[in-house]
Formats: C-alpha cells, sequence, structure tokens
C-alpha cells in the first residue's frame, strides 16, 4: 500500500565555489561598464561645462576609484542574485522594505511636521508677550496726559524753531508778520492733528493688545484672522474661506459637465472616432500640468472679468469664481475618468431589465445607472476635490493674491490655503529685538507648518470619507 | 383602465416641455445633445489652452518690448520684430545654453537642463521602489497587509505638493546637507529630485500593480510547475507579461515629475541657469513659468510672453509622454482581455 513518493526533480544546485566565479565576472563587467559610463559622463561636462579645467590622467584615475567603488557595492548584490534562494528571500524582504519606504517617509514628515508645530506653540506666545510689553510702554506713555503732552511739545518746538529760523532772516516787519500768521496757522492745524495720530496710535495700541496667551486662544487667533506682517499676528480665515469657495466652485462646475461626459461615453456614444477622439483627449487632459490649467484661467477667465468690470466695477479682474472655475477644468478630466469607471461597473442587466419595462433611454440612465453609480462617482469627486484644494501653482499663474486681509466673496480677489503656505514658505527667518539682543527665529515656515496641518487635516478627512464611501458602497451592493 | 405610464423625472423643465407639445423623442434628443456637448467641452479645453500656448508664444517670437520716447517720458512698446530678428529670437530659444532677460538673450536649455535633472533623480527615487512596491503588493503581501500598506500609499499621493515644497526645504535639505559637501542650502536640484520621487512612487506602485495583476493565473502556475521560485516567476514571467503596463506606469509618472510645480520651485528656486550638479539650485521649466507669473512685470511685455513659449515646450512635452503612454496602456488591455 505504502508506495514510495516519486521524488521531484530538482535542478541541480551549482557549488559555492562556482556562485563566487558567476559573482565576481558578472560584477566585474558591471563595474567595468559603469565606470565606463561614469568616465563619458565626467568628460562631457569638462568638455562641455568647464574647458580646460583638470587633467585626463586624475581623470582616469577617478574613473578607477569609481570602478572600485562599484565593484565593491555590486559584489554582493550579484552573489545574492546568483544563489536562488538568497535571491529569493532577499527579493522578498526588500519588496517589504519599499512599500514600506513610503510610511516611513509619511512618519518622518508627520513627526517633522509635529515638531515644528510644537515650536509654533512655544514662540508664538513669547512673540506676542514682546509685542505686549511694546504696546503696553506705548500705552502708558499714550494715557499719561503729562507725557502726551511733552511728546506733542517735542514735535511742535521742532515747527516752532523753524518759524523762529524764518523770522530771523526775514527783514522788514510787514514780511516778520506775514510769516508770523502762516505758521501760527501752520501750528493750530499740526497741534490738532497730533492729537488725532496721538489717540489713533492708542487705539491701535489698545487692540494689539492680545490677552490670550493659552495654546487654544493663539490657535484660535490663528484661524480667525488676516495675515499680517509681523508673524505672532498673522492668521490664516481668508485662506481658509477661500479654500472653501474654491472647492464648492470647483464641485459645482466640474461634477455635473464631468458626470454628464462620463455618461455620454458609456452608454451613448461608446464607439466611433468621435468617442474615440474625446476619450484621448481626457486621458491627455488629465496628464496636462496643473500650471498649464492656471496658464488657460489665468488669460481666459481674467480677460472675461476684465470685461465685465467695465461695467460691474465690483467685480476684480482676478477673482474668486475665476479661480474655481480654473480649478474645475482642473479636476474635470478626473471626474470624468472615476465616473465612466463607476457606470462602467453598473451591472448590464439591470439596464436590459428597464428597458424591458418599456423605459426610455434617459429614464434608465436617472433612475437606475446614476443611482447605482453614485457611490463611485461621489467617492472619484472627492479625490479629486483633495487635488484641487491642495493645489497652488494654477492659482499662482491665475494671479491669486498673497495677501488678502478680507474674507472672499466670488467677485472678490482672493488668496487660497496652499498659497498662503507657499508665501510663509519663501520667507526669511524673522529677526526679533529680544532683551538679549536681535535673535532671528523661523517663524514663518511655523507659520507654515500650523496651516499644513489645517490643509492636512482637511484633506485626509476627505480622503477617509471617501475610503468610507467606497466601502460601503461595496458592502452595500450585491448584484 | 389607465394606462401606466413608467415612473419619471417630474421636472418643471419637462412639465413647460410637455405643455409646448414638446414629445418624449424630442426630450431625449436634447438630453443626448447636452451630454455631448459636455463630452465636447473637454476638446474645448485642450483647444484653449493650446490656442492661448500658441498665441502667447507667437507673441513672444515676433514682438520684441522697446522704450519709446513720448511726451510723457520713455514708454515701453510692443513691436513686431524683423524676420532676420524673428529667426534669431526662435534659434536661441531652442538651442541656447543662456537666459538673461537683462540683455534679451532667451535659451531654453537651463530650464530644460534643471527639469532633466530633477525628473531623473525623482526617475531614480521612483522607478526602483514603486515597482518593488507593486511587485510586493500583488505577488506576496497577504490580503491584510495589503490592507495597511494601500491606503497608506494613497496618503502619500493625496499630500498637497506645495506641502511636498515645505518638507522639502525643513527637511530633506538639512538632512542632506549633513552628509553632502557644497549642497545649496535652501535651494538645491538633489533635494526637489527626490521629493518629487517620493510624490510619485504611489503612482507608479497603483499602475504596475494594475498591470501585474492583470497578468493571468495561468502563467504563474505554469512557471511554479517548471520549478522556478517565486523571484525567478516575478522577474522572468510576470514583470515581463506586464511590461507594456508597467512601461506606461513609468512614463505617466515621469510626465507627472516633468509637470511638478510647487514642489520643485520651493526646493530647487527661480534662478534660471545651465548646471549639472545637483548639488545646485536652478529654475526648472515650472519653477520659471511661477516665478514670471509672480514677478513684477508687466503683463504681455516680451519678459513676460517668454512664459507662454516654456509653458508650450512644458505642454508638448508632456502631452507627447501622455499619448505614448496611453498608446502601451492600451496594447497591454488588448492582450489579456
Amino acid at each position: 500500500m505504502n508506495q514510495p513518493q516519486a521524488k521531484l526533480w530538482v535542478p541541480p544546485a551549482p557549488t559555492l565555489g562556482q556562485t563566487m566565479m558567476t559573482a565576481v565576472r558578472r560584477s566585474s563587467i558591471g563595474a567595468a561598464i559603469l565606470s565606463v559610463l561614469f568616465f563619458a559622463v565626467k568628460f562631457l561636462i569638462r568638455v562641455l561645462a568647464e574647458p580646460g579645467n583638470g587633467s585626463f590622467v586624475f581623470l582616469f584615475g577617478q574613473s578607477l576609484y569609481f570602478f572600485g567603488a562599484a565593484w565593491a557595492l555590486l559584489f554582493p548584490i550579484v552573489l545574492i542574485i546568483a544563489s536562488r534562494a538568497a535571491s529569493n528571500a532577499a527579493f522578498t524582504v526588500s519588496g517589504f522594505l519599499a512599500t514600506f519606504f513610503g510610511l516611513a517617509i509619511l512618519a518622518v514628515f508627520f513627526f517633522h511636521l509635529a515638531g515644528e508645530v510644537v515650536l509654533w506653540f512655544r514662540y508664538t506666545p513669547m512673540l506676542v508677550e514682546l509685542e505686549n510689553e511694546r504696546n503696553q510702554k506705548e500705552l502708558a506713555v499714550l494715557s499719561d496726559s503729562t507725557k502726551t503732552a511733552a511728546r506733542k511739545r517735542a514735535l511742535l518746538t521742532k515747527s516752532e524753531k523753524e518759524r523762529d529760523d524764518a523770522l530771523s532772516k526775514a527783514t522788514t516787519e510787514a514780511e516778520k508778520k506775514e510769516i508770523g500768521e502762516e505758521y501760527a496757522q501752520a501750528l493750530q492745524q499740526q497741534a490738532l492733528e497730533l492729537d488725532k495720530t496721538l489717540a489713533e496710535d492708542r487705539q491701535i495700541a489698545e487692540r494689539s493688545l492680545r490677552t490670550d496667551q493659552s495654546p487654544t486662544g493663539i490657535l484660535f487667533y490663528f484661524l480667525s484672522n488676516s495675515p499680517s506682517n509681523s508673524p505672532q499676528d498673522a492668521g490664516i480665515a481668508p485662506a481658509l474661506v477661500g479654500s472653501v469657495w474654491l472647492g464648492l466652485i470647483t464641485i459645482l462646475f466640474a461634477v455635473p459637465i464631468g458626470v454628464g461626459a462620463a455618461l455620454y461615453l458609456e452608454e451613448y456614444r461608446t464607439e466611433g472616432w468621435l468617442a474615440k477622439i474625446i476619450q484621448i483627449n481626457i486621458n491627455n487632459l488629465a496628464g496636462v500640468p496643473s500650471v498649464v490649467f492656471g496658464i488657460l484661467g489665468g488669460f481666459v477667465f481674467v480677460y472675461i472679468s476684465k470685461q465685465l468690470q467695465e461695467a460691474h466695477p465690483s467685480i476684480a479682474a482676478r477673482n474668486l469664481l475665476g479661480g474655481g472655475l480654473t480649478l474645475g477644468l482642473l479636476t474635470l478630466p478626473l471626474i470624468i475618468v472615476s465616473a465612466q469607471e463607476a457606470i462602467r461597473a453598473v451591472p448590464g442587466s439591470l439596464r436590459q431589465g428597464a428597458y424591458a419595462l418599456g423605459a426610455t433611454k434617459w429614464q434608465v440612465m436617472w433612475t437606475i445607472v446614476l443611482p447605482m453609480a453614485r457611490p463611485g462617482i461621489m467617492t472619484g469627486t472627492i479625490l479629486s476635490l483633495s487635488r484641487a484644494i491642495g493645489e497652488a501653482a494654477p492659482l499662482v499663474l491665475f494671479g491669486a493674491q498673497l495677501f488678502v486681509d478680507q474674507v472672499p466673496w466670488p467677485n472678490t480677489r482672493f488668496t487660497a490655503l496652499p498659497m498662503q503656505i507657499f508665501n510663509w514658505c519663501d520667507r526669511p527667518p524673522y529677526e526679533v529685538q529680544s532683551p538679549d539682543g536681535p535673535v532671528s527665529i523661523d517663524i514663518w515656515k511655523y507659520n507654515a507648518a500650523v496651516a499644513s496641518t489645517v490643509l492636512l487635516i482637511v484633506l485626509l478627512g476627505m480622503n477617509a470619507v471617501a475610503i468610507f464611501l467606497r466601502n460601503r458602497a461595496r458592502q452595500n451592493m450585491r448584484y | 383602465m389607465s394606462t401606466a405610464t413608467p415612473p419619471g423625472p417630474q421636472s418643471p423643465f419637462r412639465e413647460w416641455l410637455k405643455g409646448r407639445g414638446t414629445s418624449r423623442r424630442t426630450w431625449e434628443k436634447l438630453i443626448e445633445w447636452a451630454l455631448l456637448g459636455c463630452g465636447l467641452f473637454s476638446i474645448a479645453i485642450t483647444v484653449t489652452i493650446a490656442g492661448v500656448i500658441l498665441f502667447g508664444s507667437f507673441e513672444f517670437f515676433t514682438t520684441d518690448t522697446v522704450k519709446v520716447d513720448t511726451p510723457e517720458g520713455k514708454k515701453d512698446r510692443v513691436v513686431f520684430m524683423s524676420g532676420e530678428k524673428i529667426w534669431e529670437r526662435t534659434s536661441t530659444f531652442f538651442t541656447g545654453a543662456e537666459w538673461t532677460e537683462s540683455t534679451g538673450v532667451y535659451g531654453i536649455l537651463p530650464l530644460l537642463s534643471a527639469t532633466v535633472i530633477v525628473t531623473l533623480i525623482a526617475a531614480v527615487v521612483a522607478i526602483p521602489i514603486g515597482l518593488l512596491t507593486a511587485t510586493f503588493l500583488s505577488e506576496y503581501a497577504s490580503p491584510r497587509v495589503r490592507a495597511v500598506a494601500k491606503p497608506t500609499l494613497e496618503l502619500l499621493a493625496g499630500i498637497p505638493t506645495v506641502v511636498y515644497g515645505f518638507f522639502a526645504i525643513t527637511v530633506v535639505t538639512p538632512a542632506l546637507a549633513t552628509v553632502i559637501d557644497g549642497l545649496g542650502n535652501p535651494n538645491n536640484l538633489l533635494s526637489g529630485g527626490i521629493v518629487v520621487g517620493i510624490m510619485i512612487i504611489p503612482m507608479v506602485a497603483s499602475l504596475s500593480e494594475d498591470a501585474l495583476r492583470a497578468v493571468p493565473r495561468a502563467l504563474r502556475d505554469g512557471a511554479t510547475a517548471l520549478g522556478a521560485n517565486k523571484f525567478e516567476t516575478t522577474v522572468k514571467v510576470i514583470i515581463p507579461g506586464a511590461f507594456s503596463g508597467v512601461m506606461a506606469s513609468f512614463l505617466l509618472a515621469i510626465s507627472r515629475a516633468i509637470g511638478e510645480t510647487m514642489a520643485v520651485t520651493l526646493a530647487c528656486g527661480e534662478t534660471a541657469r545651465l548646471v549639472f550638479d545637483p548639488r545646485q539650485g536652478a529654475a526648472t521649466m515650472t519653477a520659471f513659468i511661477v516665478h514670471r507669473a509672480r514677478g513684477e512685470v508687466d503683463q504681455f511685455s516680451t519678459e513676460f510672453n517668454s512664459l507662454f513659449a516654456v509653458a508650450g515646450v512644458l505642454f508638448f512635452m508632456t502631452l507627447g509622454m501622455n499619448i505614448i503612454a496611453q498608446r502601451v496602456l492600451q496594447r497591454y488591455r488588448q492582450v489579456y482581455q
């Protein structure tokens, strides 16, 4: 009964010596090819970029050195590849490492971002405190009537001295009288103006006093205030509102057109030259760089707004609506492609059932296909919307402002969160006059870090919603 | 007995149409035309993009800004150039190794070289890692590992490019500066390339994974029956079997890297100069476009119009790569379906 099992034929394994020799041979060939390439590139650079610089003997030496290094690097790799078992194991391990390389990078980035945010929470109250101290000193002077009077006096004596100079130069009595009257009037005016400016200064100083320096307080201030030239007072409110508006306009513009185009390509005209051209065009449009869409928006929409501006002066040339439409154009191909996939996944039997009941084509689309494809369309829309909200390049090309202190409306100029981050990333360190002398802090970068965190929270939240929708649709849909 | 009417949408517009005696057939036709309009809209976008770029480039190649004496002082005026000068500007643009606006020398090679260097570095980072990730996810990973790894990779693709730029100047450049001598801080091509490479890893990985999964099971089984282990099956059977799909993913990712803007602007700087050393900073084509659009230059002066010419080169380069990639992709779809 117990028959001996047929033995599997296994290819004869090479001996260790054979494996080594193969590895030596292959790594030598590889290193030789690499060093020749190295020599060629170096030679080209020498000829093209820095002619007559350095000797070729030195270049040969460098190439030899490079050969040694490349051989030492290649040999273990080739040795592993030459052995079947080792190569299999190494491939598995490197695949695993590569997959989690992304995770590691994400961890590093987020860790770093968190560090910068913590620094922001540390430095911003300090800067606010410094600013408060300055303002308090100012207030003390401004609210003390004798000191204000002294300051006013000091400014006025300057003008009086000028008058005395003029008087001493004057020769006749009539001239003196004229000058005296002129200056008397001017001095009176100046005194009034000084009173006004001093009162304004006081108001400004009072307003810039910030009482709440707790972490929640400064975070709330950051989220609810306009950008400013002093980093501790800068906020992202207009940018945040602008980004929300842009997202809304993008959806309202791109989703109807995108779903319509997808329906046409999937249900109405699936074959023929026209469908083919539209399809190729959409696939290519999805790969066009976002800057190019910005050029389109900055040219066409700005031109149209400028025409409208003549009739309605309240319309800014580079307004929010145009920016939103630009982003809409950018997301349109992405939405079309994802909607096409969602519509394609709706089983044909459902359509045929509806047709058999006497429904017209549009009734089938509206009552069967679109509701069935809705989760897929929504997922695709959210993902492309998150791309649109994160884009800064088209907005820069469109001419969105970097510094907007009003909450935007579709007809006004605007800024967006990525633009704000870009602006802050581009600034040099901030000089602070601390009690121990001037210190430079990278506070703008910390501002950018906090704004990035806000943006990432919004986008990751949107992605999470998309993934949740997709999973729920997968569970609920059983054809 | 009333005849049953199929349920349908009741919109005021339809009621209005019915009131006018419009038949259902007309309504259906109208909808089809509207949907055709949606489809044609995308073609209109492409045509308008090409039109704007060609118009601007035409202005750039044929006109010049000169200072003209007017009663109100010197003013810039745009004038047509002679044929000789048009030829000079065109030939300099495509072959010139210098971009100096103050002297009116516009040669695209500095911008092109920076773009090529950044793209090469990005490809060196993204292609091996992306391909290894794709093979791991499609051939090795258990469903549970894949359930964790795939959304994570998608997360990497969801980070805005301006945040990648922020990472480039605050994380990657300082880290590289401790290892590499003479690294330009804060602007260098190396950190820009690395960051763009990280950005396109998910694209390479997910597109190649789709291609690898499309390889029929029979091929895997055949290789196993011949005694191949998993490594040999993957490298000698599956990757060659999915070669066109993998190639298409590389091409699409590279075209994305060429068009990448914000990260490169922040990481590599905005000065146009010819460098071959990735440790130095130089403006890529996209960074130059951003710089020009942000700069204090009069709109539609020659300096400004150079933006359109650069954008044209960028547009047609990426368009060409995308068309090739789509062709390649189509071929692999036909093989296995």
